[in-house]
Parts: structure tokens; sequence; C-alpha cells
């Protein structure tokens, strides 16, 4: 009896408990331990009353009224191992959950379905249908749908990317998690990578930039492929595209397969062709613009648990035909063809194919091989990766029977990798990295840069602690570089040698906070240096697209970036409205640059030359990056972004040549509800306002530049885009115009501006198709 | 186990693929091509006299060191044949460019411009197979009148197929471009 009395009065106890105390709460946030990227609709079981509950937009969950116990929550996410946590229960708790990518499957797997938000530093990204829409255009091109990403052409068939007003050197490009190693230094040098390689194009700013380089002052490029396929079976895509003012045609593959009978090796092959004729603006066609590109790429895959291997090759080809209008004999010839409105009739209308001189021929070709496992929950990678680029430049030349290239450079680089990752402690993850990397440049033909050998090694560690509202995030990174120097001189009689050390330090701190759940800030402080290149260090020659007589200088030292940045983002529960607003200043001391000598001509047997020096100065670049989402009516959606830049030469107080003008974009999209055969159609307007770049050098002291910035433009563009089946096989098809007005204009950032307007009216026909089996 | 020694096959024929192409290729040839260095010009006197020789050189083809120029000293009213040499002296043997322009004489032409005041009139200029001038020949007239001036020597290169070479083609046409443009000092005296 006695008995009986002590458990009805602890039963009553604790009922009355649980009457008083039923009204606690578990609210949890769930993201993947290594991209940091939150996870939306990952399931959360709570076994004892099993009851489940997916994560929302930003990765969060609540459970509510629950009593005081102990619990046990379950977290699952596809491709990713489930965590399970005891939880005894007698306060509010907010709990944070990092899942890591299952062992099973490779390491890079993308998941989709993973929230897009930006949380960490500057990083903007371009996949599935925004991608899709670039497709059979250059990599710059597509990195320039990005907010704050413009390009630096010369010509039509040579672009590259310009983030915050800064291209070339200054942006480190990782091609499928290796720094690629081209010619990037020179302004017609574009990146030698085929777009069609990726899946995703990421460009991030802040702590993350420290694994690949302490000198991405402009920030980092990702080309990221797809994961390697994971289950057994077999898949393929294939994309065929029409541009109609070149006539262009691209045609690519993709084919992955994973054998049953092998389950831990998979692979891959992809190759593109791409093949397309001279340039037509509005009243001319371009003679020699026509280009041509072949690729291929391989990868295989090899896992097990707690290892993977995997190895990847790609083959690059790229030739191009340079406007022949822009070859220039001399300064008096390149004043001559720039006075003119137009180009002379002898070199337009040609409709061709074919390319002639001038022209460039470049290969670029990688192998890597990279291989994690772990142990106790840390992780190791190892990474090689040799690349090879080869670089020919045929200029116009006097004789008939000469085939051979003017300029003639190959650069071979090998690079070594190791990265360990701690595991996550208390909110904290850490990821450190040793890097090394050889380099060899050779050159033949005429001089333009030495041969030289280059080594370097690089160090880095990277911890990231998050909590609740907060996610902060800090790294520092140190490279040595040594770069020895020869060039034969005329004759070969003569040797300049030269041997020179750069030591580079980078640092980030990056924290972002959780306002709202729909509105985070985010504020970046990064110091990062950059090395000069060979090229700025001794360049000596003849530049014949721009007939300037370029001159390096052996006394520059690194240059010093010290960037801040804030960044605020607003999603609505909704989704139909969100902005973001980024604001950066970039203090860059050393800053180096091309300043013209006009009083100074350089003379050849040839006639006169403008001669440009490599010279530094201290540059302030501040600029806004704003860009707006609202969904205003059922179908229709408006959308805009804006970005400006102002670019200051400290030193001597004036503008920096070559920034980017003020533009806006305006969207409205109209996306129509799925039919029966039709679905996801959406059709786009858009309109493109440049604004005229009044702040450039001053050019009453001296001459700064050939011609005044051309006028403001305003472009027009359409899209339409649809996916339907045809037996059974999802097929998207975009239709696209571009220039819809065929506005003549001429763009800034473009060399060929002083010769030439830009392309007019394309259309582009787009089809992809994805088997699965 | 098959699949893996194909994928083993795959990978070491594509890593040795990747090596051979990475082998370096013939050592550097660090001469610019096609470079001119010289220009040479020999003055026959009608009705006889010395032959002259006049050069204006630049050996190493980049600006570092300024090139070497003779002044041109010619005597009043009088007719001189002149024809021109271009060489590359940079190189052993030196590579005589004349016979190159002289074998595609439809796409080369020189201008002789004399400045106002220099006392020089040119004329009869040797033909290509167009009839159209070619100006490896030429007829140097000097006036009465002393002077000292300049001439300007600009050697135009057609790079089109055809090159579409006309005779009223101003030496700034777009057509061609620049393989030589340079001055001399003159003196008739």
């Amino acid at each position: 009896m006695k008995k009986f009395i002590v458990i009805l009065t602890l039963s009553f106890l604790s009922i009355s408990i649980h009457a008083q105390r039923c009204s606690w709460q578990i609210n949890g946030h769930v993201h993947s331990d290594q991209s940091h990227e939150v996870l939306s609709n990952a399931s959360v079981l709570l076994s004892e009353t099993n009851q489940l509950i997916k994560t929302d937009d930003n990765g969060d969950f609540t459970i509510k009224d629950l009593c005081e116990g102990n619990y046990t929550i379950i977290v699952h996410y596809i491709n990713y191992d489930s965590v399970v946590r005891k939880i005894s229960l007698n306060k509010n708790i907010h709990i944070d959950v990092d899942l890591s990518i299952s062992k099973n499957i490779l390491q890079e797997v993308i998941v989709s379905g993973q929230n897009k938000n930006i949380n960490t530093g500057l990083k903007r990204e371009l996949s599935e249908m925004k991608l899709f829409q670039t497709r059979g255009s250059s990599l710059a091109e597509a990195l320039s749908k990005m907010n704050g990403v413009t390009i630096l052409q010369t010509g039509s068939t040579i672009s590259k990317p310009v983030i915050h007003g800064l291209h070339s050197n200054r942006i480190v490009t990782v091609n499928n998690g290796v720094r690629q190693e081209g010619q990037q230094w020179g302004n017609e040098h574009a990146p030698e990578i085929d777009p069609f390689i990726a899946d995703k194009l990421t460009i991030i700013k802040g702590v993350d930039e420290l694994k690949y380089g302490s000198d991405a002052i402009g920030g980092v490029v990702l080309v990221e492929p797809k994961a390697l396929r994971n289950t057994p079976g077999i898949n393929a895509e294939f994309n065929s595209i029409y541009f109609s003012n070149n006539r262009q045609y691209v045609f690519s593959g993709i084919l992955e397969q994973q054998l049953k009978r092998l389950p831990g090796f998979t692979y891959r092959i992809q190759g593109t062709f791409k093949k397309a004729g001279n340039v037509t603006t509005p009243n001319y066609t371009l003679n020699n613009t026509a280009q041509e590109e072949k690729n291929f790429s391989a990868s295989l895959g090899w896992r097990k648990e707690h290892f993977y291997s995997e190895l990847f090759y790609s083959f690059f080809d790229t030739q191009l035909g340079i406007f022949s209008g822009s070859h220039i004999g001399n300064l008096s010839d390149l004043l001559k063809a720039i006075d003119a409105p137009m180009p002379d009739p002898v070199f337009t209308g040609q409709q061709s194919y074919s390319i002639a001189r001038p022209s460039q021929d470049v290969i670029h070709q990688l192998l890597k091989s990279k291989t994690g496992f772990d142990i106790n929950n840390h992780k190791f990678t190892i990474s090689l990766a040799g690349q090879y680029n080869r670089r020919k430049e045929y200029d116009v030349v006097r004789s008939s029977t000469n085939k051979s290239p003017q300029i003639d450079l190959a650069v071979s680089t090998f690079t070594e990798e190791l990265n360990w990752e701690h595991p996550r402690y208390k909110n904290f993850s850490g990821i450190a990295g040793l890097t090394a990397m050889q380099q060899d440049n050779s050159y033949s033909g005429r001089y333009l840069i030495p041969n030289y050998f280059l080594h370097s090694f690089g160090a880095f560690y990277i911890e990231k602690w998050n909590h609740d509202k907060w996610d902060v995030q800090t790294g520092m990174r140190f490279d040595a570089k040594s770069i020895n120097t020869t060039r034969l001189q005329f004759g070969g009689s003569v040797i300049d040698k030269y041997a020179f050390h750069f030591n580079t330090y980078a640092a980030s701190v990056n924290a972002g906070y959780k306002l709202l759940p729909e509105w985070k800030v985010n504020a970046n402080l990064s110091l990062s240096s950059r090395s000069p290149h060979v090229n700025e260090l001794l360049t000596n020659g003849l530049h014949h697209g721009t007939a300037t007589y370029e001159v390096g200088d052996i006394n520059l030292v690194p240059e010093v970036s010290k960037n801040i940045s804030l960044n605020t983002a607003y999603n609505n529960k909704k989704k139909n409205l969100s902005f973001e607003l980024s604001i950066y200043q970039n203090r860059i001391d050393n800053f180096i640059y091309q300043q013209p000598k006009p009083d100074e001509p350089v003379l050849t047997i040839r006639g006169a030359f403008s001669k440009v020096v490599y010279t530094a100065t201290d540059a302030s670049l501040s600029g806004i990056d704003f860009s707006a989402f609202w969904k205003f009516y059922s179908g229709l959606s408006y959308r805009n972004k804006y970005s400006m830049i102002r670019a200051r030469n400290i030193r001597t107080n004036d503008w920096l040549i070559w920034m980017p003008s003020d533009r806006i974009e305006n969207e409205i999209a109209w996306n129509f509800k799925d039919a029966k055969r039709l679905t996801n159609t959406s059709l786009s307007i858009t309109s493109q306002h440049v604004l005229f770049q009044i702040r450039t050098p001053d050019n009453s002291l001296a001459k700064q530049d050939y011609k005044a910035p051309p006028p403001g433009y305003d472009l027009l563009h359409a899209d339409f885009v649809t996916t339907f089946n045809i037996s059974k096989m999802p097929v998207t098809l975009n239709l696209s115009c571009r220039n819809i007005l065929n506005s003549s204009y001429r763009e800034y950032l473009n060399s060929f501006r002083y010769f030439t307007d830009e392309m007019g009216r394309n259309i582009i026909i787009r089809l992809k198709i994805n088997i699965n089996n | 186990m098959k699949q893996f020694l194909k994928f083993g096959a795959i990978a070491i024929f594509s890593f040795s693929l990747f090596l051979s192409s990475c082998k370096k290729d013939t050592p550097a040839e660090p001469n610019e091509e096609e470079l001119i260095t010289t220009v040479k010009l020999k003055f026959t006197p009608q009705g006889g006299g010395d032959v002259l020789n006049f050069e204006w050189e630049d050996l190493d083809g980049n600006p570092n060191t300024a090139p070497e120029v003779d002044q041109i000293i010619l005597d009043k009213s009088k007719k001189y044949d002149v024809s021109i040499e271009v060489k590359n002296r940079s190189v052993n043997p030196e590579a005589d460019i004349t016979e190159e322009i002289s074998a595609e004489k439809e796409s080369h032409r020189f201008y002789y411009i004399p400045a106002q005041g220099s006392s020089i009139a040119i004329s009869g200029f040797d033909k290509d197979g167009n009839g159209v001038s070619v100006g490896l020949n030429s007829l140097w007239e000097t006036s009465a009148t002393l002077s000292t001036g300049k001439i300007k020597i600009i050697l135009r290169h057609y790079a089109g197929t055809p090159p579409n070479k006309l005779e009223n083609d101003p030496a700034d046409s777009p057509k061609s471009a620049s393989d030589i443009e340079v001055d001399f000092d003159t003196q008739v005296k």
C-alpha cells in the first residue's frame, strides 16, 4: 500500500509537472558542415512523439509545446549522413545540426534543393536555367550575368571577366578545384576554359578565397562541374545551339555512367565543338572575326568507405580571328584608323568561317588527381595537377609564305596541395592547407616576356564558427614566390638574368547575422596581396593590336589590397519580394597599371609607337551592387540590377582608366502556368542601360587615351524558355534575341571601340535534351 | 575487375599523353622574325661620278639604342639613279629582304616623301606586273637651290589576297601597313 501511494504521488507529481511545463520548444538550424550552406527541406524526426517536420528555406525548424524530458532528434538529408541528437529538455533549446556528406558518395556532391541565400561574404552563382541561357557564349559573358561583373573585350572574339573593376591576374579562376594557370596577364588573353564543363559558376569574395591564393584581390571564379554519378545507371545531356548573327553553331554532350557490377567506379566524358563565322554589326560585317573551339574532358571516380579518388583531364583548343582592321602598323596608321567613323571597306563585308592573320591559337590541358580520406573524422585531401598552356599569336606578316606564329608562349605548371579539415567541435569547423607550385615559361618568336621558372609555397588556415543567428569566419594565408628569368637577346649572345622573390600575405574576417529569419546582414574585411607578374616586371616590346610599346618595371612591389564590404539580403517568406545590397571599398596600395607616355614616342624602323609603362599607384575602388525581385502579380515578376563603381588614382588625384561605367538592368518576366505539354514556360524582356563613362583620366596635360569614351547605350533583349517531352526525354528550348532593336553602340571596356561597333541583333536557339536511364 | 583495369589503362594512357604534350619544344629562338635593321640607298649619278651609299640602321631592332642614320648629301642640279636595299643584319649571314620584296612586287610599295624645301624631286619608279609603282628603283633630281631638309621613306605592305594595290593609293591607305617608316636628313649643296 505504501508502495502504491508513493507511485501514485509520483505520477501525480509528474502530471502536475507536465501540466505546468509542456510549453518548451526546440528550435534548430541545419546546414552542411562542408559548404556551410543551409539545408532546406531536411527531415527532422522527434522519435519519442513520432513528429516529422521539414526545415524551412533558411534551414530552420521549430518543435513547440514539448514537455520536460529526454528526447531523441534524428535529422535526415539526402546524400548526407543522418545525425542523432539526445536532448534533455528543461528549457527552450536551440541546436545547430551539421550534416556531413555521406561517405558513400563522392565529396563534391551538389544537392538540389539547397538554399542559395547569400550568407558568407560576397557569393554569386549562376546555375540551372540562368546558366543554360548563357550556353554558347564565352565564360566571361556567362559570368557577366552576375551583378557587379562586367567584361573586358578585345573585339567580339576575346573577352575576360571584370569583378568590381578588377580583372586578369587579380582574379583567380578555379577550374574543377584547380587554380587555372594559363596566361591571364594579357588583356587579350581570354580564360582557357570550356564553360560547358560547369554545372555552376560561382564568384566568391571573402574568407573562402584564401583556399586558392593570397592574390585574389578581385575575387575567385569557381567553375564547378556536377558531382559524378553515385547511383548505378547511365545518363546523358546534349546541347545544340545556333547564333544567327555570326552563324555560330555549338554542339556539346555529356555522358555519365556508374556500373552496377563495379559500385565504386563512376565516370563522365564531355565534349564541345563550336564554330562561328564573322560578326556583323548593324551596319557592316567585320572581316576575320570567326572562331573555332574544340574541347574535351573526362573524369573518373573511385570510392570506398572513408576513401575516394578522382582523375580529371581536360583539353581546350581555340582558334580565333582578330578583326583585320585592328592590326596596326604604327602610330600614324592607328590614329587614322581611330579617327575614321567606321572601318575602311577593305576590312568589312566578308561572310566567312575562315580565320586568317591576325589570329590566336590557344591550347590548354589539365590533368588532375584528387584523393580524399578521413581518419577519426579528420578529413584529408591531396590534389596533384599538371597544366600545359600554349599560346600562339599570328600577326600580319610581310611574307605570304611565312606560316609560323610571331608570339609563341608555353607555360607548364605543376601544383601540389594538401588540405586537412578538422571535425566539427563546439560549433567550430576549420580547414588548413599547404600548397606548392612550379611553373616554367618559354617563348619563341618575338620577345614579349622572358623565359622564367617560378616556384611558390603557400599555407592557409580558416576557422568558422556559427551559432543561432551568427556566422563568423576568419582565415589567413601566406605565399612565398621565387621567379628566375632569362632572356636571350638578339643574336643569342647576351643573357639578361633576373631573380625575384616575393612574400605575400592575406587575411580575412567575415561576420554574418540574421536580423530576422528573412533578413541577413554580412560584413567582410579582407587583406590580400598580389606580387607583380613577369610581364609587369619585364615586358619590353611591341603590342601590335594597340600600336603601343609596352615597358615593364623591375622595381615593382606586391600590390596590397584592403577591402571592406557590407552586404544585406532580404527575402520575404512568401518569396515574392527580395533585394540584395552590397557596398564595398577597396584600397589597393602599389596598384600596377599601364601609364601612357604620350610625350615619349618610341621610334623603330616601322615608324613611331606610343609608349606605355607599367607604373604603380595607390588606387581606391568603391562601389555599390543592388538587385531586387518583385513578383507583383500571379505570373508576372520584375527584376532589377544596378551596379556602379568609382575608381580613383590616389597619387595623381585622377580617375583610373578602363573602369566600367554605371549600368542598370530591368527585366519583366511572365511565368506561364504549366500546361499539359509545356512546362516551366516563361517569357522575359530585359532592358539594359549603360551610362556614358565620364570618369576617365584627365587629358588636359597629356593624352591618356586615343579616343574619348563612347556614348552610353540602351539595349533590349528577349528570352522565351519552355520544357517539353519527346518520347519521354525532357527537352528544354530557349529562344533568345539579343539587341532586338539592332542598335549601333560601342562599349568603353572593349578595346576595339577605337575601330568598330559592337555586334548587332542576334537570334539564338538553344536546345537541351536529357536522357536518363 | 576488368573495368578497373580498363580504367587504369585509360588513366595511364591519358597521363602519358599529357606528359608527352608537356615536353619542351626545340629551344627558344629568340630572334624576332622578319626584323628589318637596315635601309640602304645607293645613288648612281647620271653622267658619271662616284656612287654614294647612305644607310639607316638599328641593329638590335628595339628602341633601347638609337638608330644610326647617315645624312643624304647630294650635289645640286643633278640626277641620280637610286636603288633601295632592305636588310636584316641581326643574323649571320645577313638576310637580304629586298629579294622578298622583289618576288612579291604586287603587294609592296615604297613611298618617298621629301619635306618641303628639300630641293629634291623623285620620280621614275619601277612597276609591278600590273603596272603599279613599286619604288625599288627611282630617279632623284636635285634643284639648283641649296638647302637642308628631310625625306621620309615608307615601305607599305598589302596583306590582302589579292593585294588590290592601285597607283593612286596614298601612303596611309588602309589597304596596306607600314613595314618601314624612316626619316633621313638631307642636304643639297
